[in-house]
């Protein structure tokens, strides 16, 4: 029984016992209110309806060619322009793990499920038109459109979507975990079925599977013809080709890639599905937050996810934008080099964070305080355990105790186009000068800072501490966590930038993995991060975030989506005729 | 900021109508002053600014470093002259401290480059022959590396601070210092108090000490005047791109690139840094005109 | 005679370049802690690295390094850039028009509007017009050009909307089809006038900024110039013989004045190239200037090291010309 809303629990168990609900509905429900997947089973299996079901979503209302929808009045301005923060150093969608570039993938390349609207239960079809799954969640499989071809013109049919999987798995880069949790072994576990059909095997039950299926990061679909055509001997991947090319089989094909000034993509004629509104999507890179906000303001910018929190106090007043505030499950953190300062020195880090000037001064509101790297909505969150505050002396005397001396200097990454980072990077630097430490800051270009955290230097290279944040790809603790701070995750294989590795969190992560209650995953969770904030620490966990995007007034069918962060809903965006 | 211009292109000791020891510093520099009124704006304006160099930090009326973001961003009051920053930080203690950075480290650099570069003229004037033609082949070279980008390579391969600001900058200027000291050593060498010297037997450094540098200072120190304000340019030009000072040192340069996010809402912030850097530039340009139009007898007679 | 000071200045031209190479090989393979890391990128693995070590030869001894890299440089091999994964040489050729563009309008605005600044300043001495001239050449050497550039764009583009942020073009608006690089005279030679305006009016802020500094040069260059000439006796002659003034000025002053002009020009077209820096990067102008800066902000070692070579030798290159047309121009002068 899940502890925090036991009412709705408890009706969602009548419900499904007395037959009211769908499986699907149970499922979706369940997720929402953060049930364990053991919870979620035994619901199900309370539900009297037996067999296979299928789930095939109702058909969405598709608008024959050339007819506008009722009741809007669409201009004919059809270009689309968003603003991003920095360059995109990495355009391969199976590497990739920022989530700039996801927004671009979001437009040119497909999964074969998406979220639907803000919902983050609910699928609606992107690459599949349907999909199923056997009761116990150890099979599913979907069904491609039988017209589904990729930007070079080779079709995409359940072949292509095996041998792209394959190639994601076996390459195990950056967001493999989203999809190697569940399928080990691609050979055996994905099968196709005929041309257009697809079948994905668990060892397991996996009812989490779908919702890993529709993560913007890892399981979209590349052209194996590309890749064949691109791959060498020392490249068997062709990793480096897809790092600068797009060939997916999204309704927008890339025109011009330009990564640290502009990426330009227009409408992809033979898409096999419904024809979005926008004819060309333009992401134009402006690391300055002054020039984002001038743009957005004189309307030269459609767009624009990143605004700090001065400039949207500020630009609420304008009657030219609207801004889109959304909670979400995004933790920032201040990441702690594991091979260059010992436990005691991190703690002691950690004490000298300005964590409540950061929140209120410098994020303004934009965030609230949190306790690990667990948003307060995922599962697995344990409100019992306590954040840090500021405590300088105490920083100083953990310091000491670890041996760094007065006068000794650390190195700060952080990237440039957000002024708060700069702000806050200042303020510890200030904190940690009151107690004769010397901070080196050292602000870089995003697409670098990217390129040395998804990158195989060496911890040693590496700098002290480097910002960043994260968000898990479903609501699950263990997604949250494990490319971050599993020791599997260093480098290129994850996001594990600061290279930590406690065997004890290994080994609890490895548990929590294949948790068979509810129970267990919050206790698993619960004593991971105190280890994670408190024994060992990995980072500075400072904020959970609340996001807003900046768009013109006349931008229509926007929804953010709390897992889809920074991201566009492009297949249902327009613009009306003001 | 490049350097544009160079100092006369006449020796100008041969411009002075007496030999310079004859007339007093005083009658001098009061002539100098009251020639145009330009060169007293000048003049009081480096007072200034040299004064902030030393002073500076001891008159800042609230801590320049230390954050107190309760107070960021506000605009300029009776407590906070030039406003406040995104920190907090009183704007105009940071600008008052913020000149032996600014205006010191530019210093620094021309000190080096004008002692480098004048012996290095010397002794290529001096010696001439073979030594003169390799040394002034050297100076060209480096005369070839325009600031910036030569600053920029630096700042790269060895790392973005000031000490790295000071030897690529140092690099760039010290070749003008060569050639113009070589202009003068040789043009000095056919005078007959030279001929003189030499005849009775004094000694190459005697004759350096005593006749040729005290001629070449004049030409020096205009030079030097004129090139204050493009090192201060281009010290703070690389610290606004962030190659230079780094935080939380209250170079202008480095506040202007950290005003500009705020530009819209705090004019302040931006505009106090940006006029001071103009100021300063301005006075040593009025004295290195002053100095010029006044050391140049044409412009001088009229 | 003039054969010989061009081969002596080729001779001078290739000692230069291979002191500018000497330069940037000691920064980029002896200084750093690891060239080959440097050289593959914060990226790549350990494995890749040390290929990268014996691909370029970083285990040889330095001599034999510098040999390689100087017989590169003699094939515009530059290397690989990390942000582009294209050759150096092709990114310095495709980011080199504009900053060539960039150059020229620096220079023909400060030429066109400072050779008649600089002439009335001289024949109105202490007017109004004078101090006016001399005003803006002061100020345009004093005021730093990345604050101008941030004033100038909030005043021009945030407030009133007259003048585009920045970059070349609007986003979206196809280049014209290349011929020199520069899209104002492709434009032109195009014969896509809207296309012309629009690249002009991009054109408009960075190099009023960029060339405010040459203005105030040629200005006072001219002005000093002119005031020189007119104080000659020759001049007096000529007025005492009764020809009207502007005869006089255009005639015989001119002519000498704007010879030293002419060499501040070919000088200043030189440093434009490098001094751009700035006025790229706040105005998204996509130079090499901006490339080079990116490039080190991007661990990008390669591009950056490059960049100062090709500009210091461009640098060189102009002084060489400069040097020619003023011998040209006046047969009388030897330049040493």
């Amino acid at each position: 029984m899940d502890l925090r809303r036991p009412e709705e629990s408890l009706a969602l168990l009548l419900a499904a016992r007395s037959g009211r609900l769908t499986r699907r509905q149970i499922l979706s429900r369940g997720l929402a209110l953060g049930l364990s997947t053991p919870t979620i089973l035994a619901l199900l299996a309370a539900c009297s309806r037996g067999g296979e079901t299928p789930t095939a979503p109702a058909p969405a209302a598709t608008p024959q060619p050339g007819q506008t929808p009722t009741g809007r009045r669409e201009s004919t301005n059809r270009e689309f322009v968003v603003l991003f923060i920095g360059g995109v150093p990495d355009l391969d969608p199976q590497s990739a793990y920022d989530n700039q570039a996801s927004a671009l993938f979001l437009a040119c390349y497909e999964m074969l499920i998406k979220l639907k609207g803000e919902s983050t239960f609910d699928y609606e079809p992107m690459l599949a038109r349907e999909w199923l799954h056997n009761d116990n969640f150890t099979e599913f499989t979907f069904k491609l459109p039988p017209n589904a071809v990729f930007h070079d013109g080779s079709p995409c049919d359940a072949d292509a979507v095996k041998r792209s999987f394959t190639r994601f798995l076996k390459m195990g880069r950056g967001p493999v975990n989203v999809i190697s949790r569940f399928v080990e072994d691609p050979d055996q576990q994905i099968q196709v079925v005929d041309t257009t059909t697809i079948k994905f095997v668990m060892t397991k039950p996996q009812p989490l599977f779908l919702a890993a299926m529709a993560s913007e990061y890892g399981p979209l679909i590349v052209s194996p013809k590309a890749w064949d055509e691109h791959k060498t001997a020392d490249d068997e991947f062709a990793h480096d080709w897809f790092s600068q090319n797009i060939v997916g089989t999204g309704p927008y094909k890339p025109v011009e890639l330009l990564q640290q000034e502009r990426f330009v993509f227009e409408r992809f004629e033979q898409y096999h599905g419904e024809r979005p509104f926008f004819d060309r999507i333009i992401a134009r890179v402006v690391p300055e937050d002054a020039t984002r906000r001038q743009l957005m303001e004189t309307g030269e910018a459609h767009a624009c996810a990143y605004i700090n929190p001065e400039d949207l106090l500020a630009m609420k007043q304008n009657p030219n934008l609207q801004i889109v505030e959304y909670d979400t499950t995004e933790v920032d953190w201040i990441r702690m080099n594991y091979a260059r300062l010992n436990a005691k020195a991190r703690q002691g880090f950690c004490y000298a964070w300005p964590y409540q000037e950061v929140i209120e001064k410098v994020l303004r509101g934009y965030a609230k305080p949190i306790n690990g790297p667990i948003a307060d909505t995922v599962i697995g969150y344990d409100p019992s355990i306590p954040t840090y505050t500021t405590d300088v002396q105490k920083a100083k005397q953990l310091l000491s105790e670890a041996g760094i001396k007065e006068g000794d200097t650390f190195t700060y990454m952080y990237s440039s186009g957000d002024q708060t980072d700069a702000a806050m990077a200042q303020l510890f630097q200030a904190n940690l000068a009151q107690i004769g430490i010397r901070l080196e800051l050292q602000q870089v270009e995003r697409a670098a800072l990217l390129e040395l955290a998804y990158g195989d230097t060496p911890p040693e290279q590496r700098p002290h501490f480097m910002s960043g944040g994260w968000w898990p790809d479903y609501n699950d603790s263990w997604n949250q966590i494990y490319p971050n701070y599993h020791s599997d995750s260093v480098g290129s294989k994850g996001s594990n930038a600061m290279f930590y590795q406690n065997p004890e969190v290994d080994r609890l992560m490895n548990q929590l993995k294949d948790a068979a209650t509810e129970d267990e995953i919050r206790r698993l969770t619960g004593q991971i991060v105190r280890i994670l904030t408190w024994d060992d620490p990995a980072a500075i966990f400072y904020a959970q975030i609340k996001k807003a995007t900046v768009l013109q007034k006349d931008i229509r069918g926007y929804v953010p989506n709390p897992i889809y962060i920074n991201s566009y809903n492009f297949w249902a965006m327009w613009r009306e005729a003001l | 900021m490049e350097r544009t211009t160079t100092a006369t292109t006449r020796p100008v000791a041969v411009l002075l109508e007496r030999p310079p020891r004859q007339r007093t510093l005083s009658s001098t520099v009061i002539e100098f002053l009251r020639h145009s009124p330009l060169n007293l704006l000048g003049v009081v304006l480096i007072a200034l600014f040299l004064f902030l160099v030393v002073f500076g930090s001891v008159l800042a009326p609230h801590d320049p470093i230390q954050p107190n973001v309760a107070l960021k961003l506000q605009p300029p009051s009776p407590t906070y002259w030039f406003g406040t920053d995104e920190l907090g930080r009183d704007v105009f203690s940071r600008v008052l401290s913020g000149a032996k950075y600014s205006l010191g480290i530019a210093f620094i650099i021309l000190s080096i480059a004008v002692v480098v570069g004048t012996l290095v003229g010397l002794i290529a004037g001096y010696v001439g022959g073979l030594v003169d033609e390799l040394l002034m082949r050297l100076t060209d070279l480096f005369l070839a590396f325009p600031a910036l980008v030569l600053a920029m390579a630096i700042a790269a391969t060895l790392g973005r601070n000031l000490q790295n600001t000071v030897i690529a900058l140092t690099v760039v200027y010290w070749p003008w210092y060569a050639r113009l000291v070589r202009g003068q050593v040789l043009w000095l060498k056919e005078r007959e108090f030279i001929e003189a010297a030499r005849a009775i037997g004094a000694s190459p450094w005697r004759i350096v000490g005593r006749h040729i540098l005290p001629n070449t200072l004049a030409v020096i120190i205009v030079q030097l005047t004129l090139d204050v304000g493009y090192a201060v340019l281009a010290t703070s030009g690389l610290s606004f791109l962030g190659l230079g000072a780094q935080p939380p040192t209250p170079e202008w340069g480095t506040m202007i690139a950290g005003a500009r996010t705020f530009f819209r809402d705090a004019w302040w912030y931006m505009t106090f840094p940006g006029l001071t850097l103009t100021l300063t530039v301005l006075g040593f340009n009025l004295l290195g005109d002053g100095l010029r139009d006044f050391l140049d007898p044409r412009t001088r007679r009229r | 005679m003039i054969v010989r000071l061009i081969i002596r200045r080729l001779f001078f031209l290739i000692f230069v370049l291979l002191g500018l190479s000497l330069i940037t090989f000691t920064l980029s393979h002896v200084v750093p802690s690891d060239p080959a890391r440097m050289i593959a990128g914060p990226r790549a693995s350990p494995e890749a690295v040390e290929k990268i070590r014996k691909e370029y030869g970083l285990d040889q001894p330095l001599w034999r390094q510098y040999v390689r890299y100087v017989s590169g440089l003699v094939r515009f091999d530059f290397g690989k850039s990390l942000t582009s994964r294209r050759p150096v040489a092709e990114d310095l050729k495709r980011y080199l028009p504009a900053t060539i563009e960039l150059a020229l309008a620096s220079m023909l605005f400060a030429v066109i509007l400072g050779i008649p600044l600089g002439i009335l300043s001289a024949v109105q001495r202490n007017s109004l017009l004078d101090l006016f001239g001399r005003t803006i050449s002061i100020l345009g050497l004093s005021i730093p050009s990345f604050w101008l550039a941030l004033v100038l764009q909030f005043i021009l583009f945030a407030q009133l909307g007259l003048l585009p942020d920045g970059q070349r073009l609007p986003i979206g608006v196809k280049e014209p089809p290349p011929v020199t690089g520069l899209f104002t005279i492709d434009a032109l030679l195009a014969g896509n006038l809207p296309l012309f305006f629009l690249a002009l009016k991009h054109l408009v802020m960075p190099s009023l900024v960029l060339g405010l500094a040459a203005l105030a040069i040629v200005t006072r260059m001219v002005r000093s110039g002119m005031l020189e000439v007119l104080g000659q006796d020759y001049i007096r002659t000529a007025r005492a013989k009764g020809l009207r003034p502007s005869t006089v000025i255009l005639r015989h002053a001119l002519k000498n004045a704007l010879l030293p002009a002419v060499t501040v020009i070919g000088l200043q077209f030189g440093l434009l190239m490098g001094g751009a820096v700035l006025v790229e990067i706040i105005f998204s102008w996509p130079g090499i200037g901006r490339y080079a800066f990116q490039a080190i902000q991007n661990f990008d070692y390669n591009a950056v090291i490059s960049v100062t070579l090709v500009v210091g030798a461009a640098y060189v290159l102009v002084n060489l010309l400069v040097d020619i047309a003023y011998v040209l121009l006046d047969p009388r002068i030897r330049v040493t």
